[in-house]
């Protein structure tokens, strides 16, 4: 063979290495270009399905595309160029008229010399970029949209709870204001509400809302329960503050029997009035007003009800302070016009007649004096003296069977001293009917098959929520929300 | 594969037979090629043609030469037979010819003794080279007569059957434009016909020199290049002549692609043609193409000799749809396209590698 046929062998071998080398380049970007494809597309569907954000999946890609290079690289390798395959096609490109192919033959050496100046390849056209640019285009597509996507999917996942928030955050701050909470509880609030707004969350917005809805009930409950208690003490302390004041006025007149009985009474009522029983200057008061009545010294008992009438009339001042900052708040029901108003008006006209007829030296009736002077501290109606068991049937069959077996409280005469409150009512009792809806338990509903809309009853976890629409800022017409409350309000039951 | 050769693999295109020398191909070659440069100063501005009529001796097949009147032809086949050296015969077909002006007949002759006895009386078909002019006039009884003796070289005359002188070859041409009173040739006898060659009309600069040099139309006078005996050397060498096997694949690759069934086809074939070539064809093709790699001084055959010949050879042997006369498609076309389609080392390349279009042919 020699050095020429050496020569030519290792031309179509540095041709073969060559053709390899670039198709696996080739292939190694193809293959890689659809790993980065494939890379980008599961970002996008790991950002867009499982919700996963920020770099966490943004590995996916380098890997994708090395991946892809590799496999690419490793095809073009099984799919080598093989120098043997390759010599029909370089003699023909290079005119060697079959003595290239010929080569292996018995006689070639004297040809070759002469015959084949020198391999050429025939013109090769690599069919790449297109299939690059297409895929490069898809990537860097796919690639900007897995980038950019969570931003756009985090903006649109949002709840504005702003408003709301604030608005929670004064109800707190009133809250601790109002004493009806303490720094700590508030701290609990605030973090709370804090949670809340950090997951707030658009694809499940009803779960942010229900959250502040619930911590807005225990809130408003906490602040109707603690009004209530304002309103009472103030009530109370008013009470007692005006009827010490009266009875200041009058015990100087008194003989000491009169004075010890009068502040014997008061400070009695004082005592047993439970929603001054917090109150440490009224406490303080009715103890040296029961020290005055021990001492029978009517000027004595003179000045320790005129110090009981102002430590009475300083907390009721400051209960109606903390009920005038929640009814500022917007929280707590305002207390209506309580039942018993005209009881202790009654009791303290009473006490004012006994007081009058004290001054003009008539025997004062110690009982009632501090029946009166309860019925002032704690007006109502008394269930009276004595206990009486509950006593339960066997097994009911019917909601009749269900009931309390009536049992009648023996008749004797009544002892306010073992007696307690416990309620008090405007109406007579009256039996339920079958059927009908529980006013309590959301609105009332028209259930007469007329043509006027009919109002569906709302549970009181939705209520909330309704309020909200028909309180929303962009509400154009506010009558739905008029007609509702004041349907509402017909039927008995406020939304 | 070691370092030092390539190993060869089944079909690699790489032949292990042994290669004739240059000592024996080269004076074989320049002789030939001596009458080629002896054609074409018979017969100018013709020399493609004259390459591929000496291909086609050197293959021992038959040529159909196919021009207008006047272009050169029996000129040119006159001259070949004065070079080579062969016995020449020639017949002017017509539609009266009958076979037995052809291959001969027997005669009742009576002999010296006063016997009589039949003597059979040789026709023109008897001799080293037939110009057979204008083929296409005679009777196809006439034409099947020539055409048995073409495929046979012998001819059967009353039951007797006598053998050509060898070699025996037929030269014939055709006019393309007289088509009243002829009898084209039917496919399965054009299919015998090596090659179908086409005489075109020459360029000006050639028309003007045929006006300086040819008073008269005198060609001038050739001596014989060759004899029987060298002829038949030449024949004995181009035998030695290798057609390695990506050739023959190459070979086989376009005579099916012919075929307007074969997955390789091209659309052009799958849409005009109703049938394709017959294998004698890619026996052709061999034959021609060494002959064409013995013209050109090799020893052994290449793509380019294959392509050389692929229009003669397979032009005559594609048979057309009528809807490809309708669309003025030729049968050129048709091998052209046969040609573009066919790659000559199929998956020599990568895949992501595609030759340009016309980077080899």
């Amino acid at each position: 063979m020699g050095e020429d046929h050496d020569a030519v062998l290792h031309s179509i071998r540095s041709i073969a290495r060559r053709l390899t080398i670039r198709d696996a380049a080739i292939r190694g970007v193809l293959w890689g270009g659809v790993g980065l494809l494939a890379g980008a597309t599961a970002v996008l569907a790991a950002r867009l399905g499982l919700g996963l954000g920020g770099h966490e999946v943004l590995w996916l890609l380098p890997v994708g595309g090395a991946g892809g290079a590799i496999i690419g690289v490793v095809v073009a390798w099984r799919a080598r160029v093989r120098p043997e395959t390759l010599v029909p096609l370089l003699d023909d490109a290079s005119s060697a008229g079959g003595l290239l192919m010929s080569s292996g033959s018995r006689g070639a050496s004297a040809w070759r010399g002469g015959s084949i100046a020198a391999l050429m390849l025939p013109r090769i056209r690599w069919a790449w970029w297109r299939p690059v640019a297409t895929l490069a285009t898809a990537s860097a597509v796919s690639l900007v949209a897995a980038i950019a996507n969570p931003a756009l999917h985090e903006q649109d996942r949002s709840i504005d709870l702003s408003a709301h928030i604030e608005a929670m955050h004064a109800d707190i701050e009133a809250l601790e204001q109002a004493e009806v909470v303490d720094s700590e509880e508030a701290e609990t609030l605030e973090s709370e509400l804090e949670g809340i707004d950090s997951r707030a969350d658009a694809t499940n917005p009803s779960a942010a809302w229900e959250a502040l809805d619930e911590l807005s009930r225990q809130m408003e409950a906490r602040a109707t329960m603690a009004a209530a208690e304002f309103a009472e003490t103030s009530e109370a302390a008013e009470a007692l503050a005006e009827a010490s004041m009266e009875a200041a006025e009058a015990a100087e007149q008194l003989t000491p029997e009169s004075a010890t009985s009068l502040a014997e009474a008061l400070a009695q009522a004082g005592a047993d009035a439970k929603p001054l029983a917090e109150d440490a200057g009224v406490q303080e008061a009715v103890e040296s007003l029961a020290q005055a009545a021990d001492a029978g010294d009517p000027q004595a008992v003179a000045e320790a009800l005129e110090q009981l009438s102002q430590a009475a009339s300083r907390c009721s001042g400051g209960a109606s302070d903390r009920l005038a900052t929640l009814t500022r708040a917007g929280l707590g029901n305002s207390p209506g016009q309580r039942g018993s108003n005209s009881a202790r008006d009654k009791a303290l006209a009473e006490l004012k007649a006994m007081l009058d007829d004290a001054k003009q030296g008539k025997p004062i009736d110690a009982k009632k004096l501090a029946m009166c002077a309860g019925q002032c501290m704690n007006p109502g109606v008394s269930r009276g003296p004595g206990a009486a068991k509950l006593a339960w049937r066997d097994e009911p069959t019917s909601w009749e069977d269900a009931a309390f077996r009536p049992e009648a409280i023996e008749s004797q005469d009544p002892d306010l001293d073992g007696s307690a409150l416990l309620g008090t009512s405007l109406v007579d009792p009256g039996e339920q009917q079958p059927g009908a809806v529980s006013a309590g338990d959301g609105l009332v509903a028209d259930t007469s098959a007329s043509s006027t809309a009919a109002v569906a009853q709302v549970l009181p976890k939705h209520r909330d929520a309704v309020r909200r629409y028909f309180t929303r800022s962009d509400q154009v017409d506010p009558a739905p929300l008029d007609d509702a409350t004041s349907q509402a309000g017909e039927e008995g039951a406020a939304p | 594969m070691t370092a030092g050769t390539l190993q060869p693999e089944p079909g690699d295109g790489r032949a292990e037979a042994p290669l004739p020398s240059p000592e024996v191909i080269e004076p074989i070659a320049a002789r030939v090629r001596g009458i080629v440069d002896a054609l074409d100063r018979a017969l100018l501005g013709q020399h493609e043609v004259h390459e591929l009529v000496v291909v086609g001796v050197l293959s021992q097949g038959h040529v159909l030469l196919e021009g207008m009147p006047g272009l050169g032809k029996t000129q040119m086949i006159h001259s070949l037979a004065q070079l080579l050296g062969l016995d020449f015969g020639r017949v002017q077909f017509t539609p009266d010819l009958m076979p037995s002006d052809i291959v001969g007949s027997s005669i009742l002759q009576t002999s010296s003794d006063g016997r009589r006895e039949m003597e059979f009386r040789p026709g023109p078909v008897f001799t080293n080279l037939l110009l057979a002019d204008e083929i296409n006039r005679a009777s196809p009884k006439t034409q099947s007569a020539l055409l048995e003796a073409m495929q046979e070289h012998r001819v059967t005359v009353l039951g007797q059957t006598r053998p050509l002188p060898e070699p025996f070859f037929v030269l014939a041409s055709q006019n393309p434009v007289e088509t009243e009173g002829t009898y084209p040739l039917p496919e399965a006898q054009l299919d015998r016909f090596l090659f179908k060659l086409e005489i075109r009309m020459p360029d000006a600069a050639v028309l003007e020199e045929i006006v300086q040099t040819r008073r008269r139309g005198q060609p001038p006078v050739l001596d014989a290049l060759v004899d029987a005996s060298s002829l038949a050397d030449t024949f004995a060498v181009l035998e030695q002549v290798v057609l390695p096997p990506a050739v023959a694949r190459y070979i086989a690759a376009l005579v099916r692609g012919t075929h307007p069934d074969a997955e390789s086809a091209p659309d052009l074939v799958q849409r005009m043609v109703r049938y394709g070539a017959s294998p004698r064809a890619a026996i052709a093709f061999g034959e021609a193409a060494r002959a064409r790699a013995l013209l050109a001084g090799r020893p052994s055959v290449g793509f380019e000799d294959v392509r050389t010949v692929a229009h003669p050879i397979l032009a005559h042997r594609v048979i057309l749809t009528h809807e490809a006369r309708f669309e003025r498609v030729t049968p050129a076309s048709v091998v052209d396209a046969v040609l573009e389609r066919i790659p000559t080392a199929p998956g020599a390349l990568p895949r992501s590698a595609k030759l340009v279009e016309g980077a080899v042919t």
